[in-house]
């Protein structure tokens, strides 16, 4: 018998109960559809981190402090003026710009509109490392910096919010942050950004840090520092040296915590896989459950054709002939159950990363691991029935009722 | 052709043993007729399964065609019935979900033959048996004697040296039984070996030779003397 007739014979074999057959194609049909969901979903999240993390750049590196008494506390924010990101740059070669950043959430008004924004406080070279474009007027340069003018940079949607249509370049804007209420110009408008809202909070304004600790804040500290290397692999070498760099100047080794966006993006990786190997093992036992059930379709199909087998094998079948029509019909059964789980996982994983808005990342790894999975399942699972059909004695066989 | 030499078939049924055949001599030359007769428990199923190859016997030696197969392994087994016996059965034992074409194929199967081989073979002992134009159907669509036919078509598609029938006509009104062994009796005269078993006097006086069973021993042999032969 060749394989297209022993397939054929199978197939002829499962047509004759059609719900059971159905039943235990469904089975596998759910434990395929998932790991492939699964595996696919993952690899769309990772790919969508991966997006929302190299947008900020992968060449990006951050300086924050970090707190652990008031004491330190004290210490640290005494330390971070604006003069302080200007060391770093000199003492880390392989940084190309700093930029000392300080934060605070503001209200913003002209007339009687008011909008609320955060308000960074930032030097020109900020708008290099986190890519930020003007589409009118201009972004803020050295001289806004020294002489602590009150000039600001406004998000679109905040520049249409309050000025609606109007040309917002040249016109003032009243600042108010905590206690201290300012007039600011607007120099420039940012392009708009996809991902900003509309209105509330979670949009930005930026002005010169130095204005936004001389004469916005109560306090002279930034928040923060943000800097950019020259490639994405001098990264490594600049978080080092900014390390060393700043625990001689603060005599602790732990008083700043500088990170880079690889890392970020690497430990983000790092759990994703982490959540999708463990949910494709969760997956995968409903890939073995559906296994029970093949073995149990097969073994009522060898019991149900116990004189089948014992006529098949008076005409000459030898117990690997019977064998094998039974394995046969498990792995048709498994890779059935297999190609319908891979239409599902399909459709799942297409249907997840569309209602998150995750780039889809249908996976053919995926595909050719769990048809791989399902077709060894049906063999693993298929041995036993297939051997217990193979060494049933024809004498007994035949007088099966 | 056939040599049966003390043949004995023990069943061990947990502690109950039984002796189904107590040694069994039985020579059978090329072209032979033979009715196995005896009331039931008497042996003659086993004897059949022995002689069919389907059972190896607890001891004793048979020579089928001068080779010894009482102590062949399972595979070495299922060639010779493939080859070289045809099985009919009371129950017909047709595969309920094939064609009588494609269960008179399934020998032609097992032994290897390709798809255009095995079709004509099929169809030339269908043909033999008078039922072509049932070729296409199953056998729950055609008659007892149709289906009891198409197994004997099966039986022979192989051309086996040796035929064994276990009641063949067990499952037949009378005039259709008659037929079968018509069938039976003409193949014979073609020189193939016919052993039937049976506990039907009338099928038995078809034979040349009646061998009596009795306790698992043969208790008599006649050599029946039958107008056909």
């Amino acid at each position: 018998m060749n394989i297209i007739e022993t397939v054929s014979l199978a197939l002829r074999s499962l047509r004759s109960n059609n719900l059971r057959t159905f039943l235990s194609v469904l089975g596998v049909m759910v434990g395929v559809g998932a790991v492939i969901s699964v595996i696919s979903v993952g690899m769309s999240a990772q790919a969508e981190i991966a997006r929302n993390i190299s947008d900020l750049g992968t060449n990006i590196v951050s300086v924050l402090p970090n707190f652990r008494d008031s004491a330190s506390q004290s210490r640290l924010l005494q330390m971070m003026n604006v003069g302080l990101g200007r060391e770093m740059l000199e003492a880390v070669p392989a940084l190309s710009s700093v930029s000392a950043v300080a934060q605070v959430e503001a209200t913003l008004a002209v007339g009687g509109d008011t909008a609320r924004a955060t308000l960074m406080g930032v030097e020109p070279s900020y708008s290099k490392i986190i890519p930020t474009d003007t589409a009118f007027g201009r972004w803020l340069v050295i001289a806004d910096l020294s002489v602590h003018s009150q000039v600001i940079v406004l998000s679109s949607s905040i520049a249409s919010e309050l000025f609606r249509g109007i040309d917002p370049v040249g016109k003032q804007v009243w600042v108010t942050a905590g206690e201290r209420r300012r007039p600011f110009v607007v120099v420039g408008v940012t392009e708009a950004e996809e991902d900003e809202p509309a209105s509330g909070a979670g949009r930005q304004a930026f002005i010169p840090v130095t204005t936004m600790v001389y004469r916005l804040l109560p306090a002279r500290n930034v928040s923060m520092y943000l800097g950019q290397t020259r490639s994405a692999s001098d990264t490594d070498a600049a978080v080092a040296q900014l390390r060393r760099f700043l625990s001689l100047k603060s005599v602790d080794p732990d008083a700043f915590e500088v990170s880079s966006q690889q890392a970020l993006l690497d430990a983000m990786k790092k759990v994703t896989i982490i959540v999708t190997s463990m949910l494709t093992v969760i997956a995968g036992i409903s890939l073995v459950v559906s296994g029970l059930g093949i073995m149990n379709t097969l073994l009522t199909a060898v019991a149900e054709r116990t004189r089948e087998i014992g006529v098949r094998k008076s005409l000459g079948a030898r117990n690997d002939d019977i064998r094998a029509q039974f394995l046969v019909e498990s792995v048709v059964l498994s890779s059935l159950g297999g190609m319908a789980g891979m239409a599902l996982g399909y459709a799942g994983s297409m249907a997840v990363s569309k209602a998150l808005n995750w780039p889809p990342a249908f996976n053919w790894l995926s595909v050719v691991t769990a048809m791989g999975f399902s077709t060894l399942i049906g063999l693993a699972f298929g041995v036993y029935p297939a051997t217990r059909a193979s060494s049933m004695d024809p004498v007994t066989a035949l007088r099966c009722e | 052709m056939l040599k049966l030499e003390r043949i004995v078939k023990d069943y061990d049924a947990g502690d109950i043993h039984v002796r189904a055949l107590g040694g069994i001599d039985l020579h059978v030359t090329r072209g032979d007729y033979l009715a196995i007769m005896g009331p039931s428990g008497s042996g003659k199923s086993t004897l059949m399964h022995i002689m069919g190859c389907l059972d190896r016997p607890t001891s004793g030696s048979y020579l089928l065609n001068g080779r010894d197969v009482s102590r062949m392994n399972d595979a070495a087994l299922a060639r010779i019935r493939n080859r070289e016996i045809g099985f009919v059965f009371q129950q017909f034992n047709l595969l309920p979900r094939e064609t009588l074409q494609a269960n008179v194929e399934v020998p032609l199967m097992y032994a290897g033959l390709g798809a255009r081989q095995r079709h004509r073979m099929s169809a030339d002992a269908l043909r033999r048996m008078g039922i072509l134009d049932r070729a296409h159907h199953r056998p729950s669509e055609v008659s007892g004697g149709q289906r009891q036919r198409a197994a004997i078509a099966r039986a022979l598609v192989n051309s086996p040296s040796l035929v064994l029938a276990d009641e063949p006509t067990g499952n037949l009104d009378s005039r259709t039984g008659r037929e079968i062994l018509d069938i039976l009796d003409s193949l014979n005269s073609e020189g193939v070996t016919v052993i039937v078993v049976t506990h039907d006097s009338e099928v038995g006086r078809r034979a040349r030779r009646i061998i009596n069973l009795k306790d698992g021993l043969i208790d008599s042999v006649e050599a029946a003397a039958d107008e056909h032969h």
